[in-house]
């Protein structure tokens, strides 16, 4: 699951009631768990990570502490908040765990400092995705901000595909997302081929479409909707012109007024919500919100669209106020990241870690397969919350590992015009 | 269980007030279901308005927060505040309505997620005012003036080298595009313009750069402008955080909130047409249930009303045909309903009694009309009869009456010959023969008196006269009587009075000692020897004139057993057949007591015991005088003291006469005579009681004393023996009182006793009586039909040297006087043929014979006669028999005695 700058709920606004309702079943990476700081009677390096619940899970704060016997200070705040504190106060962070579409405005505003290369430990068993930006030969590229095409520190200190001994952040979680739909009321289609973003702008549903509330994320969605549908052709999905945008956001307010949409979604427990009020029944999705409602006996097909999945892709990046040996620690933190269990325990979650290879000893080969071959689940398979998230015999949407990367149709992207976007959106949405 | 017609009733009425009580109950639960559903309705008109107010607000907020972000103005701060607050309560009264209802989970839901979405806008407000004032700050104290002052610091010296010139021109240049950037930017916050803002500053650095060696001021500069790209790339920063949170992350939530605000509009809508339809059903139902109760309520009334008039009135109707045709005794062929089980049946089943008792009643009726005639015969029958007996009755009183009256003429004629006879010189025999047939004449005048009396008792024509009366004279009277008989049979008599008996009383005194005489003489009669005791005894009424006066006669006579004394009333019975023949009497006497006791308002009554004697009470009412002397009067007192002995403490004399009289006495025992002489002085008197011979001979020495002190000696004896007085008498010059006498005789004994000269003047009194007939001058008329009569009184007249003429009847009289009026007195009959003694003395007195002195005869002593009499203009008025000494006296009032 989990997003770029998509706002996650602060979970002091989730009321119990709500809590109990959705999300409790289900979402593990989208809630955490604030707890009062710990209190040691010997002083330990504090780390200090600023970032979104999708990563800062209180058992992975747990583990990172007995592994490193360092002091973990979480800070989980939605994604423009995390970003714009750490793009204006780099002194309040020592690492900043967020999506791709956030390192150029971090870069530029020089927040954070390069990653020596060399003191990645794994950074050899890397996986190409974010090298090369092919997990296969025949894999698509991506439109957009692909990772590959902003990890690199280049020599004139830009970000670049030019391999050099400076990163701009770890590699680590990444997933594709689509849209999910109700199989109760919409015919299930077949993956890559029936599918389709298009589905979104369908008539049929009209009034029960949900989109998710971000410009970086929605946009995307909706701009693979209307070329799915053919209502407007772009040049470059990654890169859209204001004229672009001028043109996709004309098409969405027209069905916006016709009220084509049910409603735009601002968390994943909301998205949960639609879903089981019937409030939609096709809507943006991550994958956790498909479990949960699965979990609830719902049943809706994260969808693999013919056209490719929006990508994303974790960043974890270094504050560049962060030196002497709280940056031991974030290095030391960096590569327990890439160690093993982390990887296996967001697994679990049904994100991928950028070096899997070192998590399948962490897996059972029935999770394994699952989560990373695309194969039918040999048994059972719980979550993170000790509960059954996957039945027997289930598949994973949209393949293996290989497949679903292959077929990335854009990346979660800060493009150039966003600001305009974000005023397009507001427009769109408030119409 | 429902047959009988009240229950049937009961269960009817029961049924109504059921129904009526359950339309009360309708009409009040649809009331308060009314009510309550009206309060629904104006809640959800409350909630419909409360959400829609929400909407409005979080729309103005969008507003208000989009005039912030452009103009960071302060009034739309407050504006925003002032909207969020009043968000707020409106979520909390949306709340509180909402809690009770039943899907008030789903409004909570609704509620707790706007209010979070609310919570979140407000945070993310105020991230967005920080940004926003940051952003104002950054541009104002930073990068404006910065530029400003940094271009104008760039001091372009004349006297520099033109590459200098030229070089430093070139980055003011780049100074100045980058401003222009700031400024672009400022105006469209877009990220492609960072740029170029950054490549101005870098140009403009690089060239100011080129000269760094020849002017270390230079650095400072380029400080300045790395300063300020820093500055620049934090408010592009900042500008796009609040920019995003305003533009996507707040308008989500504002969007979230408008939706659930319409959801919840649409609910509460929803709600309202729910409740509305609500109403409705509630009224239709409320107004179906009524009308159904009122359906079902009038066909039951409808039904009962049937009911009872079929059921009831009807056969009632019929049934009460029946009765009164029953009643009017008309003939009822059949009686309906009489098969019915309840009380019309009942009733069916009265009225065929009812009939059946008719038929008999009938029968009955015949019957005791035949009855009732028979009956009626019969009384008439009695009526008849009875009358014939009372005719007989009276016939027969009449006849007593009649023949009494004319035996006792001849009987006058007979006793007032004897005596003249007697009053001339005969021989003892011949004197003693004449006695007994005196004697006998007395008897059955008597008993023709009482004969007489008894008849006119019987017809009612005996009258209670009521004048006034000497007591004293009276019981002298009585004892004068009786003395002589009581004598004949060697009887004691006691007579004791009350002595403060009143000496003067009003009512009939011949009646009264008609009443005791016949007492008295029966007691004597029946008594063999003993005592006769006469004892007399009044009681005031207070406050008026009457009294009662009681009356004792007790004697030691035969007695009567308890049967004789429930017969001795009655008339014609003695207390046996025996009696009669023993004693002799009419039987009349106590019958006629008993009338005319009763006749005098009183009683009589007896007591008896058989061979130990009788008492017989009588009271009377009288009636007082005005005089208050009674029958003794207290004495003079004299100087000297009364010592009386007697045998035992009751002595013959009663002791309170004595008391009355006033006297200083003693009353001693007789044994203590002697031992007592001493102690009497010559001025006391002494008194004793001398019973018989033995005392006489016991007590003759003291007695012999006491006369020869000269002291005054009395003595009281008892009535037996006779000769005892004298005998005393003889012996000492004493008084002596012997039994009977009456209080006034005691009283006058006792003044006697201690004055002796009142004693000789009294004896002397006693024997002038034997004196020999008087002789009286005058001419007398005598008016008299009846020869007898006329020949007894002519004799009597004669006896008392007068002469005279006789008239048959009242005209012979009348012309007599008038012929010739030489006569001194006239003695007038009233009853007579032609003209009766009434009309002549009345004539008489018309024609002015008003000196001449008349005086009636009659038969008849009554009280009327004497009135009439009166009224006739007589003097005076005689009762015939005519009595020598009654004649004398007349004759003595108005004629003068003959001077010898």
């Amino acid at each position: 699951m989990a997003t770029n700058n998509l706002p996650v709920k602060p979970v002091k606004h989730v009321s119990r009631r709500q809590a109990l309702k959705s999300i409790s079943k289900a979402i593990v990476g989208a809630t955490a768990i604030t707890q009062a700081p710990y209190v040691f009677a010997r002083q330990r390096t504090q780390l200090r990570v600023l970032g979104t619940h999708v990563t800062l899970q209180e058992k992975i704060r747990q583990k990172a502490m007995e592994d490193l016997d360092i002091e973990l200070i979480f800070e989980p705040k939605g994604s423009a908040a995390v970003l714009q504190k750490a793009s204006m106060n780099p002194q309040s962070f020592d690492l900043y765990e967020q999506w791709s579409n956030s390192i150029r405005p971090l870069w530029s505003s020089g927040s954070i400092q390069p990653i020596d290369k060399k003191r990645l430990r794994y950074w050899d068993e890397i996986n190409p995705l974010c090298k090369t930006g092919q997990v296969s030969p025949e894999a698509n590229f991506g439109a957009g901000d692909a990772p590959y095409k902003i990890l690199h520190v280049q020599p004139d200190g830009k970000l670049g595909t030019e391999h050099t001994e400076q990163l701009s952040f770890v590699p680590y979680v990444h997933n594709v997302d689509s849209f999910g739909y109700n199989t109760n009321v919409i015919m299930q289609g077949e993956a890559y081929k029936t599918e389709s973003w298009g589905w979104l702008l369908d008539p049929k549903y009209t009034g029960k479409v949900g989109i998710v509330n971000a410009p970086t994320i929605g946009l995307f969605d909706l701009a693979l909707a209307t070329q799915a549908q053919g209502l407007v052709k772009f040049d470059n999905i990654g890169n859209l012109t204001k004229t672009d945008l001028d043109r996709l956001f004309n098409v969405l307010i027209d069905f916006k007024r016709q009220n084509h949409f049910g409603g735009f979604w601002n968390s994943v427990p909301e998205s949960v919500d639609y879903m089981r009020t019937d409030r939609v029944v096709i809507e943006s999705m991550f994958s956790p919100a498909v479990s949960a409602l699965n979990g609830q006996n719902i049943p809706v097909r994260f969808a693999a669209p013919k056209e490719g999945y929006r990508g994303w892709h974790g960043v974890m990046c270094l504050s560049s106020a962060t030196q002497g040996k709280s940056k031991d620690a974030a290095y030391d933190y960096m590569n327990w990241w890439l160690s093993g269990w982390p990887g296996a325990f967001v697994a679990k979650q049904g994100y991928y870690i950028s070096n899997a290879q070192r998590s399948a000893p962490f897996l059972s080969p029935a999770e394994w397969d699952y989560w990373y071959q695309g194969k039918e689940a040999t048994q059972a398979l719980k979550g993170t919350d000790n509960k059954i998230s996957v039945r027997q015999g289930d598949i994973r949407s949209g393949g293996s590992y290989t497949k679903r990367f292959s077929n990335v149709a854009v990346w979660n992207t800060a493009m150039p015009t966003y600001d305009y976007s974000v005023q397009k959106w507001y427009e769109f949405i408030s119409s | 269980m429902f047959r009988t017609i009240k229950a049937q009733i009961l269960l009817i009425s029961a049924t109504l007030v059921l129904l009526l009580l359950s339309q009360v109950f309708l009409s009040r639960n649809s009331q308060s279901t009314f009510v309550d559903v009206l309060d629904l309705t104006q809640q959800a008109v409350l909630k419909v308005s409360l959400v829609r107010e929400l909407e409005r607000d979080v729309i103005d907020l969008q507003r208000n927060v989009l005039i912030y972000k452009e103009s960071a103005s302060e009034s739309a701060i407050g504006r925003f505040d002032l909207l969020m607050d009043q968000n707020q309560n409106n979520l909390k009264r949306l709340e509180d309505l909402t809690a009770l209802e039943k899907n008030s989970e789903v409004y909570l839901d609704y509620i707790t997620r706007m209010r979070a979405h609310l919570g979140d806008y407000k945070e993310n407000f105020n991230s967005v005012m920080e940004g926003r004032s940051k952003r104002q700050t950054l541009y104002n104290s930073g990068l404006s003036n910065e530029l400003e002052s940094l271009f104008s610091k760039i001091q372009i010296s004349q006297k520099a080298p033109i590459p200098v010139q030229n070089t430093l021109e070139i980055a003011k240049y780049h100074i100045a595009r980058a401003e222009n950037f700031l400024l672009q930017y400022l105006q469209t916050p877009e990220q492609q313009l960072v740029e170029p803002f950054q490549q101005q500053l870098l140009m403009a650095k690089e060239q100011i750069s080129k000269h760094l060696g020849s002017n270390q001021n230079y650095q400072v500069v380029i400080d300045r402008l790395s300063q300020l790209e820093s500055d620049f790339l934090q408010l592009t920063q900042i500008t796009r955080g609040y920019l995003f949170l305003v533009n996507v992350v707040m308008a989500g939530s504002a969007n979230e909130f408008l939706f659930l605000a319409r959801d919840l509009n649409k609910l509460v809508t929803v709600q309202l047409v729910e409740t509305n339809i609500e109403v409705k059903l509630t009224l239709d139902n409320t107004s179906i249930s009524s009308n159904l109760f009122s359906a079902v309520g009038i066909i039951l009334a409808a039904a009962t009303a049937l009911f009872l008039t079929y059921r009831i009135m009807l056969p009632i109707n019929i049934i009460t045909n029946v009765f009164q045709r029953l009643a009017k005794g008309k003939n009822v062929k059949s009686i309906p309903s009489l098969q019915r089980k309840d009380e019309i049946g009942l009733l069916a089943r009265a009225a065929d009694v009812f009939h059946e008792k008719n038929k008999q009643t009938a029968a009955l009726l015949e019957q005791s009309q035949l009855l009732n005639a028979k009956q009626e015969a019969l009384n008439t029958q009695l009526v008849a009869s009875n009358q014939k007996v009372e005719q007989a009755t009276a016939s027969k009183s009449m006849f007593l009456a009649n023949m009494s009256h004319e035996i006792r003429t001849p009987m006058n004629g007979i006793i007032g010959m004897l005596e003249i006879v007697m009053r001339s010189e005969l021989t003892p025999s011949q004197r003693e023969q004449l006695t007994k047939a005196a004697y006998s004449g007395q008897i059955l005048m008597s008993l023709i008196n009482d004969i007489l009396d008894f008849s006119k008792i019987e017809a009612g024509k005996l009258d209670i006269e009521s004048t006034e009366f000497s007591v004293e004279s009276l019981f002298t009277n009585i004892l004068a009587n009786i003395s002589n008989r009581a004598q004949e049979k060697n009887l004691n008599v006691r007579f004791n009075a009350n002595p403060n008996l009143p000496a003067q009383l009003v009512g009939d005194s011949l009646r009264i000692s008609q009443v005791l005489l016949n007492l008295c003489s029966n007691a004597i009669k029946f008594t063999r020897n003993g005592q006769i005791s006469i004892n007399v005894d009044f009681k005031r009424h207070d406050k008026t004139q009457f009294l009662s006066l009681f009356i004792e006669v007790t004697d030691t006579g035969i007695g009567m057993n308890a049967e004789q004394v429930s017969k001795v009333f009655d008339s014609f019975t003695q207390a046996d057949g025996s009696t009669s023949r023993n004693f002799g009497g009419s039987g009349l006497g106590l019958s006629i007591v008993t009338q005319l006791v009763e006749l005098m308002g009183g009683s009589v009554s007896v007591v008896s015991e058989e061979k130990k004697g009788s008492t017989f009470k009588v009271d009377f009412i009288l009636m007082k005088t005005e005089n208050n002397d009674e029958i003794i009067e207290e004495l003079p007192v004299p100087s000297g003291k009364l010592y009386y002995y007697s045998a035992g403490r009751t002595g013959f004399l009663n002791i309170q006469y004595i008391e009355k009289t006033g006297l200083n006495y003693h009353h001693l025992p007789l044994g203590q005579l002697s031992a007592t002489l001493k102690d009497i002085n010559k001025n006391d008197a002494v008194l004793l009681d001398i019973e018989d011979q033995v005392v006489f001979k016991t007590y003759h020495e003291s007695i012999d004393k006491l006369v020869n002190s000269a002291l005054k000696v009395g003595f009281v004896t008892n009535s037996q023996p006779s000769n005892l007085s004298n005998q005393l008498l003889a012996t000492w010059p004493a008084e002596c009182l012997s039994h009977p006498f009456t209080p006034q005789q005691a009283s006058g004994f006792l003044q006697r006793l201690f004055d002796t000269r009142l004693a000789a003047k009294l004896s002397d009194v006693k024997l002038a009586h034997d004196d020999p007939v008087a002789q009286y001058e005058g001419h007398i008329l005598l008016v008299e039909d009846n020869n007898i009569n006329q020949a007894v009184a002519s004799e009597m007249l004669k006896l008392l040297g007068l002469t005279f003429d006789i008239a048959e009847n009242g005209h012979q009289a009348v012309t007599k006087i008038v012929n010739s009026p030489q006569y001194d007195l006239v003695l007038m009959d009233i009853q007579m043929p032609v003209m009766d003694g009434y009309e002549a003395t009345r004539i008489l007195r018309q024609q002015g014979h008003d000196s001449l002195i008349i005086c009636g005869l009659s038969a008849n002593a009554m009280k009327q006669d004497y009135t009439k009499a009166t009224e006739a203009g007589m003097d005076d008025y005689i009762v015939k028999p005519i009595k020598q000494k009654v004649l004398e006296e007349l004759v003595a009032k108005y004629l003068p005695k003959k001077i010898a």
